[in-house]
């Protein structure tokens, strides 16, 4: 007889808590004694890696300027790509590659004011918006079918693609898609007016913001009172049990990498649109790689990348006040 | 009452089988990988009001054997496995289930159950596409399988330290009782289901058997995979069985002695080349 | 002539960090764990190496520096993944990203200063013959360990009891534990010994290859060794193969571009990555290759008392 010694106790609410705590400190200890190691001050340095940005934001707070439209905007498109990467990461679907999502989405987005410069209609913004998400999700395609047809790991082929993405980006602002007018800048034209999103009122909140808001919403809906969301938890807890429940391994490794890589695509072309207003060799801070950690700092539920987009924006504006105040470069 | 002190199982024998509600024709599969087992050509009718228990040593074939039934490996012709007569060889495990089957595989957790889902959530998992409380539009609907949750936890007896616990804190016995409870509760006209009471203490195995029985009293036809000759003397009706991927003819169960079994799971009914053992029985 | 042999060597020098990241990572995938964190233990490797050389002026005290450097960071993975039984594919995706940061971090001040040079090794006689004294005898030191890493793993794995212990609690946890082998100190061992050969990779790219720091000069190095290890179908000797491989369409790229043969930059800078991705499906697809070799355990969480 077969002796079966099963595990009663449930996931324990306190571990649940404690483990990502836990993580943080012996990385903060590691870090440290890193610092230690390099003959520098390790207390000083944590200071500034974590402390500076708060200090950044109560200075320009106390200068009647209004930082949460720049974390928000900075925000968005973290929220936008790690709600995207929550739901795949739930069904076990690494997609490491966003940063080469969000570049294709920016290069195919960009189409439009490259090629119709002067198309100027309500759709132009449409076209923009939906090529985006069309980009990364074609992008995206590539370790999806990879990974069905031939069972290569979608970890590395989606990171291997970040690199072929960003290098094609590069030779299109060199070459064919250089603005002749720049005086040979490796950059396409500058977006015209009608190709930018609107704001609200004079602030700098643009569409992306809400678009990114919705998102985190809908997926977090969609996980938790969906058949779909069901599926993909429950692929990705237990696979045996997913094919016993007849839901298809196949179909969620498509779903969760168009879906992730759709988002990614949105936030390029809306950061192009938005915030860099053309195609420049470098247009994204590395988005597509915090947002891996803003979907596990969310604990894998998209409206808790809501919160955890907003708290690593405050690390992108820190660099940029670094630059200004200490003449660093982050 | 189901489940009481004294474990005693009724079988009122089966007076008239009806027709074939379950069958098997020539039902082929290739082995996944090293460790698994290729079936050949098993062939088997199980009629509605009967319970058919197939017997055999662990390993050898199975497993196999529920997932092409189940629908989990689907079959290469739609003719090798009828539900009610009508072809469903090549049809996913979900259809099968709205052709009117219900499955319960061997292993419990991460088979049978998602360990950290909680017990109503499991209800969604084999019912989502065969019941219309459950799922509307794409939508869980959560009352709807909170209701078929507390019914099978009733009927069934589980027993639990908490309101609609993680399915990895209840105990093996308690567990099984709720995975097969939650086919049951469908009135399935075929139950085919994998080792029924493996590890499972001697009250849950009464009440699971009972049922089983219960069920197949009704018109369903009842297929049982088993290592555990008692418990397919106690229930089974007719008893093929498997060796090497290959399934012997059933015979009703008043006509086969322990040893014949024995020499059966041997392998007695394996088509050799060149040499054709004599039959048994 | 003279040309070619500058390329030879240029490959070697290219190949030996992937040799050295991915044999590490073998063991560590050996013994049924997957790190993710290889790039960012190089990234540290290397930070921490060209800054200790720096200090000292000793290119090998760098070197230690690199291999220390890079074991702490695998140790803090071993903690996470072995002891705390988290999921080890987010952490290792958190180790690289905490790798690339940090050396960032500890870089800034590092950023076009000159480094200190790994030399070529020169035994007088034997170095010059002619063309094959460069090659076999004139390489520097981290070239020849390699290889030497590479044939003591061979040999320790498939010859030794200690290498079938390793592949026993790769392929079977739950029996290497109930034979009585503690499953747990030999991750941690595996896990240190890839994080020691990732941080001797990252420290040969900032002391041999390009003597200086630049951020992010891993330059997905590290994901390219673990795709070699898949590649390699977790065999010493044919990862050994393919980092050469790799090695190779990573300087033809660079030497073809010199020609000016009007093919893009940027097209020839990527093909590393693209050969990554067909050498990944040509063998994943082979699914006798892989199913024979790959560790049964992979990246499945050990808990020792179920």
């Amino acid at each position: 007889m077969r002796l079966l010694l099963e595990k009663r106790s449930e996931h324990s609410q306190l571990m649940t808590v404690i483990s990502p705590l836990i993580a943080v400190a012996l990385t903060l200890v590691t870090g440290g004694f890193m610092f230690l190691a390099m003959g520098l001050n390790p207390f000083e340095a944590l200071y500034v890696y974590f402390l500076e940005p708060l200090k950044f934001f109560w200075t320009f707070a106390a200068e009647d300027f209004w930082p949460l439209e720049q974390l928000a905007v900075k925000a968005a498109p973290l929220v936008l790509i790690g709600a995207g990467l929550a739901v795949a990461y739930s069904a076990n679907v690494w997609n490491i590659g966003a940063e080469g999502q969000l570049t294709a989405g920016a290069i195919l987005g960009a189409v439009v004011p490259v090629y119709f410069t002067d198309w100027q209609s309500p759709l132009t913004l449409i076209a923009m918006l939906a090529l985006g998400a069309i980009g990364g999700m074609l992008w995206a395609a590539i370790p999806a079918f990879l990974k069905n047809r031939f069972g290569a790991s979608e970890i590395l082929t989606s990171l291997m693609l970040v690199y072929v993405s960003q290098l094609l980006l590069d030779w299109l602002v060199r070459g064919p898609w250089r603005d002749p007018a720049g005086h040979n800048f490796p950059q396409t034209v500058a977006f015209a007016d009608w190709q930018v999103l609107p704001v609200f009122g004079e602030s700098s909140l643009h569409l992306g913001v809400l678009l990114a808001v919705i998102a985190a919403a809908a997926l977090a809906f969609m996980m938790a009172r969906t058949l779909k969301g069901f599926e993909i938890k429950t692929l990705g807890v237990s696979p045996r049990a997913g094919r016993f429940a007849g839901f298809s391994r196949a179909g969620s490794v498509w779903f969760c990498l168009l879906l992730s890589g759709g988002l990614a695509g949105l936030a390029g072309i809306a950061e192009v649109m938005n915030t860099v207003g053309q195609l420049q060799p470098k247009i994204s801070p590395g988005y597509g790689f915090t947002a891996i950690i803003v979907a596990f700092l969310g604990r894998l539920n998209p409206l808790g990348t809501l919160i955890a987009g907003l708290a690593l924006a405050i690390s992108y504006l820190g660099g940029e006040a670094a630059q200004v105040s200490l003449g660093v470069s982050a | 009452m189901v489940g009481g002190d004294i474990h005693v199982v009724h079988t009122p024998r089966s007076q008239k089988a009806g027709p074939a509600r379950l069958s098997l024709k020539d039902l082929s599969l290739p082995a996944e990988g090293q460790f698994s087992v290729a079936l050949k050509s098993i062939s088997l009718d199980v009629k509605g009001g009967e319970v058919v228990a197939i017997a055999g040593v662990a390993g050898n074939g199975q497993s196999e054997l529920f997932d092409a039934i189940s629908g989990e490996r689907t079959l290469a012709d739609a003719g090798m496995l009828s539900i009610d007569g009508r072809p469903q060889g090549t049809v996913g495990v979900n259809a099968r289930r709205r052709a009117g089957a219900a499955f319960v595989p061997e292993e419990r957790l991460g088979h049978g159950a998602v360990p950290a889902f909680r017990l109503s959530e499991n209800v969604v998992l084999t019912r989502h596409s065969s019941d219309a409380s459950l799922v509307k539009s794409g939508l869980l609907q959560k009352s709807g399988a909170g209701d078929v949750s507390e019914r099978v936890i009733k009927t069934y007896d589980v027993r639990m330290g908490k309101v609609d616990p993680e399915a990895r804190a209840l105990s093996g016995g308690n567990l099984q009782k709720f995975v097969v409870g939650r086919e049951l509760d469908r009135e399935p006209g075929i139950l085919v289901v994998n080792q029924p009471t493996w590890g499972v203490d001697a009250g849950a195995s009464a009440t699971i058997r009972q049922a089983i029985i219960d069920l197949s009293r009704q018109g369903s036809a009842v297929l049982v995979i088993s290592q555990d000759l008692d418990e397919i003397f106690e229930i089974a009706d007719r008893i093929a069985v498997i060796s090497r991927g290959e399934l012997s003819d059933a015979h009703p169960a008043g006509e086969l002695s322990l040893q014949q079994i024995g020499l059966l799971m041997a392998g007695a009914h394996e088509k050799k080349e060149g040499v054709r053992h004599a039959a048994v029985a | 002539m003279s040309e070619l042999l500058a390329i030879v060597l240029t490959i070697i020098t290219a190949s030996t960090p992937l040799l050295l990241a991915a044999i590490g990572e073998l063991v560590v995938e050996r013994s049924g764990v997957l790190n993710l964190g290889v790039e960012g233990m190089m990234a540290i490797g290397a930070v921490c190496g060209f800054g200790a050389a720096l200090a000292s002026g000793s290119p090998y005290l760098g070197i230690l520096a690199a291999m220390a450097a890079g074991a702490a960071l695998s140790l803090l993975f071993a903690f996470l993944t072995v002891t705390l039984v988290s999921n080890q594919v987010a952490t290792g995706l958190a180790l690289t990203l905490l790798g690339l940061g940090l050396s960032g971090l500890i870089g800034e001040s590092f950023v076009g200063q000159p480094g200190v040079k790994l030399e070529r090794l020169h035994i007088p006689g034997l170095s010059d013959i002619p063309y094959l004294g460069p090659i076999l005898f004139g390489q520097d030191l981290l070239v020849y360990a390699a290889l030497a890493i590479t044939a003591a793993v061979a040999y320790l794995l498939f010859r030794s009891k200690l290498g079938l212990v390793i592949r026993a609690v790769g392929d079977s946890h739950q029996s290497a534990h109930a034979l009585g082998y503690g499953v747990i100190p030999v991750r941690y061992a595996c896990v240190v010994f890839g994080g020691t050969c990732a941080g001797l990779a990252g420290g040969y790219l900032s002391l041999a290859y390009t003597p200086q720091w630049i951020e992010n000069m891993t330059a997905g190095r590290g994901w390219i060794a673990l795709a070699l290890v898949v590649f390699g179908s977790w065999l010493p000797w044919r990862v050994a193969l393919g980092a050469y491989l790799f090695g190779t369409v990573m300087i033809l790229g660079f030497a073809v571009q010199t020609k000016g043969l009007g093919i893009p930059p940027q097209f020839l800078s990527s093909l590393p990555y693209l050969v990554t991705i067909i050498a990944l499906v040509v063998i994943s697809g082979n699914r006798a290759l892989t199913r024979a070799n790959t560790p049964a355990c992979l990246g499945q969480p050990f808990v020792p008392d179920r």
